[in-house]
């Protein structure tokens, strides 16, 4: 980069500023691109929208900007997914299932079981989630957002879950089995908001 | 005898030497004059000096140059010490002691008589008369006095020993001169086969080369031909077993059994299927133990005795130690000590010279044992022997080490008493065991030595188990990688699996004896994917009329069973073939736990 | 012919459970340009039953006519050649094939055979629908390796054919395949729809429901349709006319873990646990894959215990499942979850009663 920064100018891309190693980062001029913000995604939406000929109500445009989350691209593919499978007219509800966001009230359906503390049910809800076929590991990202976000929980109790939902997320990566993962990090929720004891033991 | 001498040289010494045939030459000389004195070859076959391993082994030129000049100083000095000492100077004490009578033999009385008595029921009586072959296999580790025993016994019966011992290979430049003076090279395969073939055509021809019709003739073969590849092995046995079947005259075959030193794991292999094989074919078969301490003892106390050299009790018990049960590894071992009128200069001179890279293990053990380096005969097990002792896992009862201040505490819980045994790495080492096969019998046999009461330690060893499983697959994961990655890993696993078992077994059941068996695991795994294919082939079966690809996991889980009730397979097809693959594993789980049995029976010898 | 593939729909219009999906695969279809198709959800919802009626909705029936090819297959891998043996379905128009078979060499299986299959251009005359479908089954079982080059082979030949992918969790498949296919999400029936399909099959062949005997066996199923169909059969075979009240036979493997569970429960001693391990190989043995088994195990498990074990024995599970995903001998992590089970439990018992 040094030897011919007289001839050359350097364009890097990335993701993470964070992965680029230091000397190099040094080097360079840093531009930071923030996610979109959802005024500018919906307009670019609706232009998109009004060029294909699609119709999308108000509810299914604010639902693709938080589903996509600032990813205008993948904004689009959902979008597009959307029109093919369902045609022009698109609601909120084809967004979601086109792009694989599963849906709040299962999320909190499950939240709620944990909460209840009675296991049974929880390992109920927990094959209701794999039976619909919802991918874990967004189940998992999804959970981590209600936790996040829920006020009456406390700091240690949401360490708690959150640690769980690490593993659990690592394990999937790794291959494990869904329904067995999706359990314990349910398992390990109860304990946390019911306050039971986390490691079990008879030692005397 | 005559004829004897011409046959002589041999041994796989020399074939360690070939790969450095040119440096070689400095210290070529004094052996191979002291060989040519010895009045019987096939005793003093392997002098065992430990230097000349590190010849062999190191491949820095220079490094091997110093260790030849250790080597010649030693020598040297063995000529002129042993000169003036005696007139027959040149003489290797391990042939100058050799035993004359059975009473001097160090071999354990019940082996001896064994294969005495053997010999004579077939000197005695007429050819052909007696049921059964007239091959006798003795089999054992190296130096544990299996040729010293024929010979002992054949001069006590009076019987004349017509022996085989493998030529020496052929160097490739001797090759080149022989061809360009035209000698055809024959394989010493072929020569082996030559002979055999004379031997039972014409056996008879041998006892007129004598013109004593009295005596009786004993053949020996000592140590088969070294076989490379299959191909060549199949035809060594072939030619065996036509031997063993076919022969009148009373032939002993000595197999030295190199437990797994200095052979790859297949030879090994090979050398039991040999085995196995010459026995089904009808030949007896003694099996030789390493010597006992005493015994050695005994035998060296003698010769320091006749060689007026006055060694110390404590030495001589050290040596035998060292020695493992080789007798002439323990002889050779006692002259190179006596030689050196200053032992201690000479240790320090030996230290200091490149070691070995299986020393290199020993020496984190020096501590424990620190003759080990310098008498040291390296010391192989049996993969058996080393399960035995894992499992077994026998500790001191009390600890005896007194912590220092500073060294870190764990809990009463954690805590075990000290290992009455070497570090497990070392005998890991020693056995020369891979890491998956150790994982997997360890995981056998583990359960058996649990207390009944103790699950939580069950549940220890279980998952530390488990935990050498992930190691090794990563290993298997990487394998393309790095090589030296997989030795670390592979050999963490192995100490993982086998320290787990050791810190976990914190309540052993009380000792008694268990058979080792081998691993169902591996059978398991043979089946399993047996069936899976199966499986995978019959998924498109016209009769069930299935034109999809199912997973497997759905045949067996949904549509098997099901097919079971419906029955609509051609009932029983891929059910009677895995009966018979279960009995047949079953027969062949027998015979293993039946080898495994005889082999936990040395665990408990020693 | 089994029911489950007697009374399997093939068409898009005869699809009784996903109906829903069943119409937008049909509009999919309707516009020439067909995406890449990812479809995942639980084993027996039916994806294999919607790709085939897709199949057929877009090439008309000769995607009937399959034939089973055991093609033998060299790839050049660099300084090696790996002979390979793969199974494949093809008619003039789709290629099917489950790349997972290969195991570890899965990776070769992607690059070569999905390249080769791919170049082989359909001679269309017409110029009409001028690609060729790939059907890959479990891809979830690939490899990193096997998908990332998977998804470099989806680019290079985007033009001239079209993946339709198969799996059970799409968890398991990257982000890079999945944001590349259009996701069909095919949940499992519910029991209602299992009702009335096991209705459907039994006004087909004639036979007489008792009010009850379909829902109890849907109840049993697990949501899982060809399950209901494979045991409304074994139901017929074994005994005809119903009885409202007739017991429905479990799966072999099942009661034998069942089985198992109970032999565990009795007794928590090394030798109890070398013998659980004699029974385990059995299952292995059988094909039975090994996390069916520990989950099937778990299941039982629970059923017997109290409420403040279970939290920590499903942990257990899922800690040793995940380990025997990494590791390569399944029965050494299955024991691991046996012994810590007995260990708890033996902890319990002896808490609880001294």
């Amino acid at each position: 980069m040094e030897t011919y920064s007289k001839v050359t100018r350097f364009f890097f891309i990335c993701n993470y500023i964070s992965r680029i190693i230091e000397p190099l980062a040094s080097r360079c001029a840093k531009f930071r691109f923030k996610p979109l913000s959802e005024e500018i995604m919906s307009s670019r939406i609706l232009h998109i929208c009004d060029q294909e000929g699609l119709n999308l109500d108000s509810e299914a445009l604010s639902t693709l900007s938080s589903i996509s989350q600032g990813d205008l691209r993948r904004a689009i593919t959902y979008l597009q997914g959307a029109a093919r499978l369902f045609g022009s007219s698109i609601s909120s509800k084809d967004l979601i299932s086109v792009s694989g966001v599963i849906p709040q009230e299962v999320v909190e359906a499950l939240y709620a079981t944990c909460k209840s503390g009675n296991f049974d049910l929880a390992n109920k809800e927990v094959n209701n989630v794999i039976a619909e076929g919802y991918p874990v590991s967004q189940m998992i990202s999804q959970l981590f957002n209600v936790v996040v976000e829920a006020d009456d929980v406390p700091d240690e109790q949401k360490a708690r879950i959150c640690k769980s939902l690490a593993e659990a997320d690592k394990r999937l990566v790794d291959g494990a089995d869904e329904y067995l993962q999706l359990l314990d990090v349910a398992s390990n929720t109860m304990r946390a908001l019911c306050n039971m004891p986390q490691e079990f033991s008879f030692e005397t | 005898m005559g004829k004897r001498d011409a046959i002589v040289l041999s041994s796989s010494d020399d074939d360690d030497y070939q790969p450095f045939p040119r440096s070689k030459r400095s210290y070529e000389k004094p052996k191979s004059k002291s060989s040519v004195t010895r009045t019987n070859p096939g005793r003093a076959k392997k002098p065992r000096i430990p230097n000349s391993r590190l010849a062999k082994q190191s491949s820095n030129v220079d490094e091997m140059r110093l260790a030849f000049r250790d080597f010649d100083e030693v020598l040297n000095g063995f000529k002129v010490s042993a000169g003036s000492r005696k007139s027959n100077a040149k003489e290797l004490w391990v042939d100058k002691h050799k035993p004359c009578s059975l009473e001097e033999l160090a071999v354990n009385k019940k082996k001896v008589e064994e294969v005495k008595s053997w010999l004579e029921e077939r000197l005695r009586t007429p050819k052909g008369e007696i049921g059964g072959s007239s091959v006798l296999i003795i089999s054992g580790p190296a130096g544990v006095g299996k040729s010293a025993t024929v010979h002992v016994i054949a001069s006590k019966l009076r019987a004349q020993l017509c022996e085989w011992n493998t030529p020496t290979p052929t160097i490739w430049q001797e090759h080149v001169h022989n061809s360009s003076a035209g000698m055809n090279y024959t394989s010493k395969l072929d020569e082996f086969e030559n002979f055999v073939e004379r031997v039972r055509k014409y056996g008879l021809i041998f006892s007129s080369f004598d013109g004593n019709s009295k005596s009786s003739i004993i053949l020996v073969i000592d140590d088969l031909p070294v076989t490379n590849g299959r191909l060549a092995f199949e035809r060594l046995q072939r030619c065996l077993v036509l031997l063993v079947r076919s022969t009148r005259v009373p032939t002993a075959i000595l197999i030295t059994d190199y437990g797994n030193e200095d052979s790859s794991d297949l030879t090994a292999r090979w050398m039991e299927e040999l085995q196995l094989s010459l026995e089904s074919a009808g030949a007896s078969k003694v099996a030789f133990n390493p010597i006992t301490n005493n015994s050695i003892k005994k035998t060296l106390s003698r010769i320091c005795k006749q060689e007026l050299c006055n060694v110390a009790a404590e030495e001589i018990d050290l040596i035998a130690k060292a020695s493992g049960g080789d007798i002439r590894h323990a002889i050779t071992s006692l002259q190179l000590f006596c030689l050196k009128p200053n032992t201690e200069l000479y240790l320090s001179s030996s230290n200091s010279t490149p070691s070995y890279p299986r020393e290199n293990v020993d020496e984190l053990n020096t501590s424990s044992g620190g003759f080990s380096s310098q008498y040291g005969r390296d010391e192989t097990l049996t993969l058996f022997h080393a399960l035995g002792k894992f499992l077994h896992n026998k500790r001191e009862t009390e600890n005896l080490v007194a912590l220092d201040q500073n060294a870190f505490r764990v809990g009463e819980k954690f805590s075990r008493l000290p290992f009455k045994m070497d570090s497990p790495e070392k005998i890991l080492c020693q056995a020369h065991g891979q890491s998956r096969p150790i994982t997997d019998f360890l995981h056998e046999n583990v359960l058996d030595f649990l207390s009944d009461e103790a699950m939580d330690d069950a549940w220890t060893v279980a998952s530390y188990l488990g935990d050498a499983d992930l190691l090794l697959a990563t290993f298997r994961r990487n394998l393309t990688r790095h090589s030296e990655t997989e030795n670390v890993l592979q050999s963490a696993a192995a100490s993982v699996a086998v320290r787990g078992v050791l810190y976990g077994n914190f309540h052993p059941s009380p000792s008694r004896w268990h058979a080792i068996r081998k691993p169902k695991l591996w059978q398991i795994e043979h089946s399993l994917s047996h069936n899976q294919n199966e499986m995978l082939r019959e998924r498109f079966t016209a009769d069930v009329g299935w034109t999809r690809l199912s997973e497997v996991s759905v045949i067996a889980t949904e549509y098997r069973p099901v097919l079971k009730w419906v029955g609509y397979r051609r009932t029983g097809d891929v059910e009677t073939q895995e009966s018979e693959d279960d009995s047949l594993q079953r027969m062949s789980l027998d015979e293993e736990s039946e080898i495994c049995e005889e082999d936990d029976d040395d665990i408990e010898d020693w | 012919m089994l029911w489950v593939d007697k009374y399997r729909p093939k068409t898009l219009a005869q699809v009784i459970v996903h109906e829903d999906i069943a119409q937008n695969l049909k509009k999919l279809v309707n516009e020439q340009d067909c995406p890449h198709l990812l479809f995942y959800g639980p084993s027996g919802s039916g994806k294999k039953t919607l790709i085939m009626a897709l199949l057929r909705q877009i090439f008309g029936p000769s995607a009937e006519k399959v034939k089973v090819e055991n093609r033998n297959w060299k790839i050049d891998a660099g300084s090696r050649t790996i002979d390979l043996e793969l199974t494949t379905l093809t008619s003039t128009n789709h290629v099917e094939l489950s790349p997972g078979d290969a195991g570890f060499q899965d990776r070769y299986i992607v690059q070569e055979i999905i390249k080769e299959l791919a170049k082989d251009r359909p001679l269309d005359t017409k110029g009409k629908k001028g690609f060729k479908v790939l059907v890959l089954n479990e891809v979830d079982k690939l490899s990193r390796e096997a998908q990332h080059s998977l998804r470099r082979t989806m680019e290079k030949y985007s033009a001239y054919c079209r993946l339709i992918l198969c799996c059970n969790s799409s968890s398991k498949v990257t982000e890079a395949i999945r944001s590349r296919c259009l996701n069909i999400r095919v949940n499992a029936p519910s029991e209602e729809q299992i009702v009335k399909v096991l209705e459907f099959i039994g006004k087909k062949e004639g036979l007489q429901l008792p009010s009850g005997f379909a829902a109890r066996i849907a109840e049993k199923s697990n949501r899982n349709l060809r399950r209901a169909i494979l045991s409304f059969e074994t139901c017929r075979v074994q005994q005809y006319p119903f009885t409202s009240n007739q017991a429905i036979p479990p799966m072999d493997w099942e009661e034998y873990i069942s089985e198992i569970a109970t032999d565990i429960m009795k007794e928590q001693s090394p030798k109890r646990l070398f013998q659980v391990r004699g029974k385990v190989y059995e299952l292995l043995v059988n094909c039975i894959p090994p996390e069916i088994v520990l989950k099937r195990l778990l299941y039982e498990l629970l059923k017997k215990l109290d409420a403040e074990l279970k939290h920590e024995v499903c942990h257990w599970a899922a800690y040793y499942e995940h380990r025997m995903r990494l590791g390569q001998k399944a029965i050494f992590h299955i024991e691991a979850f046996v012994a810590k089970f007995m260990s708890i439990y033996k902890a319990f018992l002896i808490a609880t009663f001294g």
